[in-house]
């Protein structure tokens, strides 16, 4: 009898298939920039697009599956003919505007509520902008990182040649005591430390500061403001084998992301600036680009599209997947914004409303 | 309380209807057969002549071998119980382990149940449910999750069959079958998973004192996976097969050492659903891969048996088996194609067991 009950539930069995491991893409939207897009930033409804020599785009994405274009501005510098848009970000400190970093005519301001746009001055003599990063946290000020090479001439003081240096600017409103209008004045270029040649993007998030150089890895700096010596030096990494290419940072917990298919490296710092804890992830992939929000970590590996970890924003991670952007679209840089990833590459801007 | 009641008085007015009591039909003879077979597979994991060129085994398949000696023990249950006298009621459980020395991985069990009804000489009604829980195929990348580190790929199959067996002149009958099978595969690779509906139809007949039988069959697997979110899911892997086989089994009765041989001969082609030409500029070789590709394939077995005594019986049995792709894209076939053998020796006792008579 028993044999025959146990016959019964083996007539019963029907499996049902597993759920699958990766990334599922719930609906998906692109847009073509023309030229490649190189660099993106999203606040709240505003996504902001570099797209090398077709200029700046600003979008529209409270309907967060599409994008609606609200400004393109092809020509951003019309003084130039090589202009072209390498990257941008999103400041919402004074009033919302956008920093849009050409790399060899310097960087352009736009302002939301449709202000005269403006070009930032020169830090030294240096219009070579590599990289810019914003703090929007002290009040009624907007605060700039700019990363600029210097070569022979026009360096600021004492800073050697050959070199980088990261200038700080801090933007405020005033009242023009002429006209009465609104301006938006800044103190001028400081230029506080001075890297090597090597350094190629800055990173600012909770008061720390982190810069790559190349084979030295990731530097971390404090930043103290209104201090003398605003830019502490903190503490550094580096991944044998790789260079630094990307960086992010959360509170104490710094990502660098390298090159070289060596992955990233992500160290957790203690109230001192020392690794108290690290992890290292994403062994295989060079990683060019970036970015968290609510639980999900992207990071741009350029041909091998994006990789998507769950992450408790300590050192416990998830490889969710890849993002495959397709073939020969190389990702420049990555965004998560509530369930959706965008990407800006080769290809345009590419939403993915994922799982 | 009520479903009680109608089952109590449905196995009294049964009981009532035939003279012998419920529980005496059910206490029947439990027969049962063991088997224990020895063999050698060439070509385990099915690889190319490519694969199997190359360098990095481990990577490929989690095995000491492209090649392996097996044991398979089997046991066979068969149980009639006579709850009628018009209808033969047959239950058959079968199982078996496949394990292979040169790769747990690939070791696998199959369990087998029927439930038989025969009406009449050759006549019959056969529910069959097969079962294999897991299923090691080899190594692949799961595009979904990494683009270099290869995961095992493994699922499950299990089927569903209903038959119907007709009388025909002459000891003559015709079988009719269709079959449901699930391939469900882990969730690495859920992309492949596929449901096969498979119609079937084997004449079976007799000619030069031999036993013979001619089958076709259709399947139809769809790949229930497609276009469901995931970037792999993005090809079809839906197919079409024709299956058509001979087998001939003869008594020999000049030769001592010999009592049965038989052979059979399957041709199997298969043919791939996506023929989208356009599939291969959003992505990769995996698209070419499926797209308008057919293959064919021999399935070749010969076989010689010789009952020992009244419970004792041997066969030697040899396979091969060739698979050959037909694609726009010449690499595929170095991927695809393949050719093994085996040889399996068995040897296999039947008894029955009083438990219930």
């Amino acid at each position: 009898m028993k044999i025959f009950l146990f016959a019964i539930i083996l007539f019963v069995g029907c499996q049902t298939p597993t759920d699958p491991i990766g990334v599922k893409i719930i609906n998906e939207w692109h847009y073509e920039t023309v030229d490649a897009c190189r660099g993106i930033d999203i606040v709240d409804d505003v996504l902001v697009a570099a797209a090398s020599s077709n200029g700046y785009f600003k979008f529209d994405i409270t309907d967060s599956d599409t994008l609606q274009l609200v400004t393109h501005i092809a020509d951003i510098n019309p003084n130039t003919g090589d202009d072209a848009a390498y990257d941008v970000a999103i400041s919402g400190s004074i009033k919302d505007k956008v920093f849009v970093l050409d790399d060899v005519d310097g960087i352009v301001v736009y302002f939301f509520d449709g202000s005269p746009s403006i070009t930032l001055d020169a830090c030294g003599n240096s219009l070579t902008y590599r990289s810019l990063a914003i703090n929007d946290a002290i009040q009624d000020t907007t605060i700039v990182f700019t990363l600029q090479k210097h070569q022979v001439d026009g360096l600021p003081n004492g800073f050697d040649q050959y070199s980088t240096s990261v200038g700080i600017r801090k933007y405020f409103e005033t009242l023009d005591p002429f006209g009465g209008d609104v301006l938006f004045e800044n103190d001028g270029c400081d230029a506080a430390i001075n890297p090597s040649i090597d350094a190629m993007k800055v990173f600012f998030a909770d008061n720390l500061l982190s810069l790559t150089l190349g084979g030295l890895g990731v530097q971390v700096y404090k930043y103290e403001h209104n201090s003398e010596d605003p830019l502490v030096p903190w503490s550094s990494f580096y991944v044998q084998g790789g260079e630094a290419e990307s960086l992010y940072s959360m509170g104490n917990t710094v990502i660098g992301g390298f090159d070289n298919d060596r992955g990233c490296y992500m160290a957790l710092l203690d109230s001192d600036g020392q690794i108290v804890s690290n992890l290292t992830f994403a062994d295989g992939y060079s990683i060019n680009a970036i970015d968290y929000n609510g639980g999900i970590l992207a990071l741009g590996a350029g041909n091998d599209g994006v990789l998507i970890y769950d992450w408790n924003e300590s050192l416990g991670l998830d490889l969710k997947g890849i993002l495959n952007v397709g073939s020969d679209n190389y990702v420049y840089d990555v965004k998560v914004h509530d369930d959706d990833i965008y990407v800006a590459s080769e290809n345009g801007i590419s939403i993915y409303n994922i799982k | 309380m009520r479903i009680r009641k109608i089952i109590l008085i449905l196995s009294l007015l049964f009981s009532i209807i035939n003279s012998q009591s419920l529980v005496d039909r059910f206490n029947v003879p439990i027969y049962y057969t063991s088997s224990f077979s020895v063999g050698y597979d060439s070509n385990l994991f099915r690889l190319s002549n490519s694969n199997l060129e190359t360098v990095n085994l481990s990577k490929i398949v989690n095995s000491e071998a492209f090649d392996s000696g097996s044991i398979s023990p089997k046991i066979q249950i068969n149980y009639s119980p006579f709850i009628s006298s018009k209808i033969k009621t047959q239950l058959d459980f079968s199982a078996t382990r496949n394990h292979y020395f040169s790769s747990g991985d690939k070791s696998f069990s199959i369990f087998y149940s029927q439930l038989g009804f025969k009406l009449a000489p050759f006549q019959s009604i056969k529910i069959a449910h097969r079962y294999i829980p897991k299923y090691y195929l080899r190594n692949y990348v799961d595009h979904d999750y990494d683009a270099f580190n290869e995961e095992a790929c493994t699922f499950s199959i299990e089927s569903f069959s209903l038959s119907y067996s007709h009388p025909l002149t002459n000891r003559n009958w015709m079988k009719f079958r269709m079959v449901q099978t699930n391939y469900f595969y882990n969730p690495y690779f859920t992309e492949f998973d596929t449901q096969i509906f498979q119609l079937e139809a084997k004449y079976y007949f007799r000619l030069l004192a031999s036993s013979n039988s001619i089958w076709y069959s259709f399947s139809d697997g769809k790949n229930i996976s497609y276009e469901s979110g995931y970037f792999s899911t993005n090809i079809n892997r839906s197919y079409g097969e024709h299956n058509l086989g001979v087998s001939i089994k003869k008594k020999i009765r000049r030769i001592n050492e010999i009592d049965n041989f038989g052979l059979s001969i399957m041709f199997e082609n298969r043919f791939y659903q996506a023929k989208d030409e356009d599939a291969l500029s959003f992505d990769s070789w995996e698209s070419a891969l499926h797209n308008g590709r057919k293959h064919n394939e021999i399935n070749f077995s010969f076989w010689i048996d010789k009952k020992l005594n009244n419970k004792f019986k041997n066969q030697i049995k040899f396979k091969y088996r060739n698979r050959s792709i037909q694609s726009d894209y010449y690499w595929i076939s170095d991927f695809k194609d393949f050719n093994k053998f085996e040889i399996i020796y068995k040897i296999s006792f039947s008894s029955d067991l009083d438990l219930l008579y």
